[in-house]
């Protein structure tokens, strides 16, 4: 008997698992396949605020950032956080320019530095950047951080206080006795908790089904690449604005195969001096493969931006699924038609840098009933229809 | 994004690529084949010795003249060759990603065959990154193709028919070999490649391997040492050699990359050098229209890497309806019967067991498949 289930091995199941464990609970994560084998285990690291939709998205994103200054000391462990290594948006037109400033005004209303600067000054910060740009996004105060790393760092940490990760264990089923959910069916057998919690990423949307709920969470596929080791070359993030304008003003956006593949550019430079190149949304269901066209979309898109990338070779490609919601903001909380069923999912490219307060919220719900931040606009319970 | 349409596209343009791409294009399949390198050819350009076996496979024949052969019935077949040419990626349905004269393509083919071959072994220890250590296939291209030597004082580690063949090939362009070195306790390759090099003088030490490589900048210094017979070190056996260049003959791997991403089904077979595709008597793998020929097969030579090109050639033939089964038939019949005595033998034998267990693999797969569904 357990306290808490957790469904999920990912990086937003192994945040509330540790979370959890420090609140001295007895946890048990079950997983799939292994940790960081879905989403956490195939995408960049980027800890940003200014890729955050404004209002309470991003307010929870100061929040969560706030967690990271301490938290590889706390996890005892290196998950390469880079603080400051500062958020990069090349603008190409006017255009952008102005749709990019609109949403800058708002997302400064969060108390973050984010601001718009010339393209004298982006280059100035990033020397290797193209000078043929129109001006650029600046959030000096990003970071990023090993999502890999941290992933098992959160798992290390929450076994060492005592939970239990169960790997290759495939959930089939929930008990629901007297209209609560009182444990997981799985592969390997039935485990009773007071409460368990769907941290399914991009699959949680099938979990929900497998408990009687209809929940929005689709796949979407998102395509990547990573370079031989070279130098340093890039210190920030950098996301072209179409990144953005992809996220948050999809209508804009008029090429119809742009808004297919969601071709836009997000790079980084790991520590070893990698350079992770993506930059795809696309809904294709479960399909991961990566295909010659998103290739050749996100190729284009980081030469465009980063000339000298012409001559460093790519590894290899792989892709990853994010979690995606119709409003753009994750589920956190209890669902009221199903007590002790709780969701933590649908983070879509948010994931990494919400996971530390996701897990603390989560944790705090769960153990005290509230939650120190007010998370009721997360709440799965926005989703569920009249007679759901 | 360029897309080109052919019937037939063929990934390298070595013995055993041309050996497809001229069976293919002669029963009138269009025909692209597909080489990263600058000249086609593969390793047989390389090739400057005699090659051996019967008059049916050229023995007796230098291997660049058999190239040269096999260039000029691929042209005259009406096959498109493009060189320079970067396959950097194989969809699951079998579309391939091209980089050609600097622009993005993509090779739709109702039938691919991969035909690339196999890459050097290589061995870690300290002092192995140096300059100066190279694959002894290296050094061959080196000689043989771009006529550059790459050092003056040599020691060769391996005694297969590479590093015999290779040892002779570099005094032959000038460099002094030192020594020969093998762990085994006898000599691996054909005894008439190692009488060459026994005549010629150079010291060959079986039971032993290189303990390390000492340089500052480049090799320098190369410290060898006997082993027992479990390969463990002897201490007190060491000796040193100055030299400036080491070459490896360890063997080869298959050039699988490809065909892995194809989602092809793989066993695990030593004597080939490897993991290595499982594939029907007519070369098709676990994905259907993608063949396989040659080293990327299971590493073999080049007389029997043409043989299974011809074959795949054929299959893919036969497969688009350019020849009636009974020509292709008749035709894989003959082809057949080369490979099995090109697989006999003294040395063939181990060869012949290791492809039929490769084959008997692909049965059990398809039976198990074939159950499934």
């Amino acid at each position: 008997m357990y306290d808490v289930i957790v469904v999920g091995g990912g990086i937003i199941g192994c945040s509330v698992a540790w979370q959890l464990s420090k609140l001295e609970k007895k946890v048990l994560v079950i997983e799939r396949t292994d940790v960081a084998s879905g989403s956490a285990g195939a995408t960049d690291g980027v800890v940003g605020y200014h890729t955050k939709k404004p209002g309470v998205q991003l307010d929870l994103a100061v929040q969560s950032i706030e967690m990271f200054k301490t938290l590889g000391q706390e996890l005892g462990m290196d998950v390469e956080y880079e603080l400051n290594a500062g958020g990069l948006q090349p603008v190409e037109d006017k255009e952008q320019w102005d749709m990019l400033s609109a949403m800058v005004e708002e997302q400064r209303k969060s108390g973050v530095d984010i601001r718009m600067i010339s393209a004298e000054e982006a280059c100035a910060i990033e020397p290797n950047l193209s000078k043929d740009i129109y001006g650029a996004l600046y959030s000096p105060t990003s970071g990023k951080v090993n999502p890999l790393n941290l992933t098992v760092a959160y798992a290390r940490a929450a076994k060492k206080l005592g939970a239990e990760i169960m790997t290759n264990t495939e959930v089939t089923g929930f008990i629901i006795e007297d209209g609560r959910c009182k444990g997981v069916m799985t592969s390997k057998g039935e485990f009773r908790a007071d409460a368990v919690v769907n941290a399914c990423g991009s699959w949680a949307g099938k979990v929900a089904k497998l408990a009687g709920l209809d929940l929005p969470i689709k796949p979407r596929k998102g395509q990547l690449a990573v370079t031989e080791p070279i130098g340093p070359y890039l210190k920030a993030t950098v996301q072209c604005a179409r990144y953005n304008v992809i996220k948050f003003r999809p209508e804009t956006i008029k090429d119809q195969t742009v808004l297919k593949l969601g071709a836009s550019l997000s790079i980084e430079q790991t520590e070893n001096g990698g350079l992770i190149i993506g930059g795809t949304r696309e809904f294709v269901d479960y399909e991961g493969e990566n295909t010659f066209e998103g290739i050749e979309a996100m190729m284009q898109r980081a030469v465009r931006f980063f000339p000298a990338l012409k001559d460093v070779s790519v590894i290899r490609f792989f892709s990853g699924f994010r979690p995606y919601t119709p409003d753009g903001l994750s589920l956190m909380g209890e669902v009221k038609t199903l007590p002790g069923f709780y969701m933590a999912a649908g983070h879509e490219g948010d994931g990494i840098a919400l996971s530390p307060i996701t897990g603390k919220l989560m944790a705090e719900l769960i153990v005290y009933g509230k939650c120190s931040y007010d998370i009721s606009d997360f709440s799965p319970n926005r989703f569920l229809t009249e007679e759901g | 994004m360029k897309i080109k349409e052919v019937d037939v596209a063929v990934v390298g343009a070595g013995s055993a690529g041309l050996s497809a791409a001229y069976q293919a294009a002669s029963a009138g399949a269009k025909v692209l084949v597909l080489d990263e390198n600058h000249r086609p050819g593969g390793q047989l350009f390389k090739q400057i010795h005699k090659f051996f076996g019967s008059r049916a496979h050229q023995a007796g024949t230098r291997g660049f003249v058999i190239g040269q052969h096999l260039l000029d019935r691929v042209q005259e077949s009406g096959a498109e060759v493009w060189l320079d040419t970067l396959v950097y990626g194989m969809q699951k349905d079998c579309a391939l990603g091209v980089i050609h004269e600097g622009q993005h393509w993509v090779v739709k083919a109702k039938k691919v065959i991969v035909a690339t071959g196999a890459k050097e072994n290589y061995l870690a220890f300290p002092g192995s990154t140096l300059p100066g250590v190279m694959g002894a296939g290296a050094a061959q291209t080196m000689i043989n193709v771009n006529r550059v030597l790459p050092g003056q004082r040599v020691l060769m580690l391996g005694s297969g028919n590479v590093g015999l063949i290779v040892s002779y090939q570099l005094m032959q362009a000038g460099a002094e070999v030192v020594a020969l070195v093998e762990a085994a306790p006898n000599i691996g390759g054909y005894g008439v490649h190692a009488g060459k090099i026994r005549r010629a003088g150079v010291p060959v030490y079986v039971s032993h391997t290189i303990k390390e490589i000492r340089g500052k900048d480049q090799v320098e210094q190369v410290e060898i040492v006997q082993v027992d017979s479990k390969f463990q070190p002897v201490p007190g056996t060491e000796q040193v050699f100055d030299v400036d260049t080491v070459c490896l003959a360890v063997g080869l791997n298959p050039m699988t990359e490809l065909i892995w991403m194809a989602g092809c089904e793989f066993c695990f077979i030593p004597a080939f050098g490897g993991h290595v595709p499982l594939h029907d008597e007519n070369m098709e793998t676990t994905v259907p229209g993608l063949y396989v020929a040659g080293d990327v097969t299971g590493v073999e030579e080049a007389s029997s890497a043409m043989e299974e090109g011809n074959l795949a050639g054929v299959s893919a033939a036969q497969a688009l309806g350019l020849l009636t089964q009974e020509e292709a038939e008749a035709k894989k019949g003959e082809i057949r019967a080369r490979l099995d005595i090109l697989r006999s033998g003294m040395f063939g034998e181990k060869r012949r067991t290791a492809k039929l267990s490769q084959l008997k693999s692909m049965e059990e797969y398809q039976l198990k498949k074939g159950g499934a569904v």
